[in-house]
């Protein structure tokens, strides 16, 4: 016969153990799946290089959308560098955008022409330290041109799509923004701060009358 | 015919709850004066003053004496998440990101409902203040913006445990509902401080500079805490490029998408709680079988070239996907080309069932999962037993609850209107020409709050498909039932007569 603490613990125990199993199983499932995919993965990437690379002009939706026409080849990409760099050893990551803004740095209230659209470059140190100025609210980055092989999930990254750049150029070189335009939001904001000073002061008098009352 | 005393209380306390979102408003107004970012300064500094108008003129002409009714308190929810989506985009829609003051909507209620989805446009340009402010309303819709207004402005409201449950809680940590409330906040700050240090030393060791990585994950951490999605940059979690990174944000999704009443039962060091809630099995359960069918899927496809991939890519989006958070480590045009049917399916799946009660991840929950499945097996056994036969069924969240008829039928409903509205959305979808399988794909994410993409949502997307998943949005948060009293309130107005 088992005691009332016994049979708890072993209620605990049994609560435990299933709990685990279940996280195991799948796990070892997914281990398991795992190398019938790396395998089917790495040969069609090995046939792909061995059938020669050539030089592409390529966009960032040309490299998402058809990622393994593009997996394994050297390409050239361009557009602007946008901040931060993420500086690891001697390597570094930047984002470099090929969407609109890439080309024409917008003001505020200037049409917008879609969301961004960029890709990852692993690039030497060195040429990560020559960008002067990165994408940002108050900056224009430098627009480059980059030459690597395009890798649609570079195993030696966790498979990441980017590229991993062999040589950059610089087309332009970005700025500081200044000025930026301010539209109509300071009369805005003049007008409604009028307004709500005077529903405040309303509102105070009303408090004021209400508590008089009360006493 | 409803009271004008109750109307007059509800805009009241709508007014309010936009008091306190102009409140919030300082916190990203003060970062863009010390980054001296003029522009959006002024921008949310609109917006703080139209939510200080907007209460005062509740306050001057709504005023009540305190003998209203008690059916104020989901009206009250439903309506104040829609005036807070209003004064919640001014900031947004002025900082010229947009291309209408729909689209900011759809970002503000993305952002209050933790969903994730966005419309914006060149976020890469964006100001930090009005960066911050997007993934603060994030923090803000997760914690429950009424639940804000109840712990600070409103003490001892009688009707504050129908506005909490309004806002799709139901853990009850303590016997008042403002304690809860409180401690809800103590807690989500204290996860806040220790999980933005944990992303700031691992977005260090990725190489970002100190002052933009803490920027970065703070950002981050509200919007994973909250199973929100957004993130301070346009290739969203990917841009990182580290492993540890994304270890952390996994960790802050799933503690995201854990029942509130189980942290606080950990809090105390009841560590049973973890292994006898029925809704951490079921979790256990589903998530398990989803990452193990997702892998079967990726396998069937090929898609990922090692295992640290696989994890990194496939595990990560399941994750991601069933806590409603929506970050993501691939690109959202991935899902339709790479990923095959069966880990599409999958995903779709995981996003469906959600997260936890009690959490801040939408979707049809843990725990009605459990008890639809287990009801079907309770109806087995009823037919197997003598007629006469009483049968008492019971599970475990945070105590022991007794199965009953009615609540039986509660969960099915609210799964049945889950279920319904996502089939709802990707019927408008495919109105529009969008294909079967994505339309499904996105109505899900909207819905059930994820803010996992397959490319659909944009600023290019029609005005109808965006309100249709606003409206998706705000019901999925709300879990329907106080947006079906808002319905009903609104159908016994004075006026009608």
């Amino acid at each position: 016969m088992f005691s009332r603490g016994c049979l708890e613990r072993r209620f605990r125990m049994n609560n435990l153990k299933w709990f685990f199993h279940i996280f195991i199983f799948s796990g070892a499932l997914f281990l398991a799946l795992t190398p019938m995919t790396c395998n089917s993965f790495c040969l069609a990437e090995s046939q792909k290089r061995t059938s020669g690379s050539f030089n592409n002009r390529v966009r960032s939706t040309d490299l998402i959308e058809n990622s393994g026409k593009y997996n394994g080849r050297i390409v050239i990409y361009e557009g602007e560098v946008i901040d931060p760099i993420l500086f690891v050893g001697d390597k570094a990551w930047i984002a470099v955008n090929d969407d609109h803004y890439s080309k024409k740095h917008r003001r505020i209230y200037e049409e917008l022409r879609g969301g961004n659209s960029g890709i990852p470059v692993l690039v030497d140190r060195s040429y990560a330290e020559r960008i002067r100025f990165t994408g940002s609210y108050d900056a224009s980055g430098d627009r480059i041109r980059v030459t690597g092989v395009f890798h649609e999930s570079n195993p030696g990254y966790g498979g990441e799509l980017m590229i991993e750049a062999s040589s950059v150029e610089w087309i332009k070189e970005g700025h500081k923004i200044e000025k930026h335009s301010f539209g109509r939001t300071p009369i805005v904001f003049a007008a409604l701060f009028i307004l709500t000073a005077y529903l405040l002061i309303l509102w105070l008098r009303e408090r004021r009358r209400a508590e008089r009352t009360e006493i | 015919m409803q009271k004008r005393s109750d109307i007059k209380t509800i805009f009241e306390n709508v007014g309010k709850v936009t008091l306190g979102l102009g409140a919030a408003m300082l916190i990203p107004f003060v970062l863009s004066v010390a980054l001296a970012e003029w522009k959006p300064a002024f921008d949310i500094g609109v917006g703080i003053l139209s939510c200080i108008a907007f209460w005062l003129v509740t306050a001057l002409t709504c005023k009540t004496d305190s003998n209203s009714t008690w059916v104020v308190g989901m009206p009250t929810v439903a309506l104040s998440w829609l005036v807070a989506m209003i004064f919640g985009a001014i900031p947004l829609y002025l900082s010229g990101h947009f291309d209408s003051f729909l689209d900011a909507s759809f970002d503000c209620m993305s952002g209050l409902t933790t969903t994730g989805l966005t419309v914006i446009q060149d976020l890469d340009h964006i100001p930090y203040g009005i960066n911050l402010w997007r993934h603060l309303i994030m923090f803000l819709g997760g914690q429950g913006i009424v639940v804000i207004v109840l712990a600070l402005f409103v003490p001892g409201a009688y009707w504050a445990a129908d506005m909490y449950r309004g806002e799709g809680r139901e853990d009850h940590i303590f016997p008042n509902i403002i304690s809860t409330a409180r401690f809800i906040w103590l807690v989500s700050f204290v996860y806040l401080v220790i999980g933005t240090l944990i992303l700031w030393i691992t977005s260090l060791k990725a190489g970002m500079p100190p002052a933009k990585g803490l920027f970065d994950s703070v950002c981050v951490f509200m919007a994973g805490y909250d199973t929100g999605g957004f993130t301070p940059r346009s290739q969203g979690i990917i841009f990182y490029h580290s492993v540890w990174f994304e270890c952390a944000t996994m960790i802050t999704m799933i503690l995201g998408m854990i029942n509130f009443g189980v942290h606080h039962a950990l809090w105390r060091g009841k560590k049973s709680e973890f292994y006898r809630n029925t809704e951490m099995k079921s979790l256990a359960v589903t998530l398990s079988l989803t990452v193990f069918l997702a892998s079967a899927g990726l396998a069937i496809s090929g898609a990922y070239p090692s295992v640290v991939a696989m994890f990194r890519r496939g595990f990560y989006q399941i994750i991601s996907g069933h806590s409603g958070t929506g970050f993501m480590t691939i690109y959202g045009r991935h899902f339709v080309s790479k990923w095959g049917p069966l880990a599409l399916f999958v995903t779709i799946i995981a996003m469906g069932l959600g997260g936890a009660s009690g959490s801040t991840s939408g979707g049809i929950k843990a725990i009605r999962v459990a008890l639809t499945c287990r009801s079907v097996r309770w109806d087995a056994k009823k037919l197997l037993s003598p007629p006469d036969a009483v049968i008492i069924h019971k599970y475990h969240n945070l105590r022991d609850i007794v199965v009953t008829e009615r609540l039986l039928r509660g969960v099915l409903l609210v799964t049945l209107c889950y279920i319904l509205t996502y089939l709802g959305g990707a019927l408008i979808l495919t109105f529009y020409g969008y294909p079967l399988s994505l339309s499904i794909f996105e109505s899900t994410s909207a819905c059930a709050n994820v803010g996992l993409t397959c490319g659909i949502t944009s600023h290019t997307m029609p005005a109808v498909a965006k309100v249709t998943f606003i409206l998706q949005m705000w019901m999925g948060r709300l879990e329907f039932i106080s947006v079906f009293t808002l319905i009903g309130y609104l159908l016994k107005m004075p006026w009608r007569d």
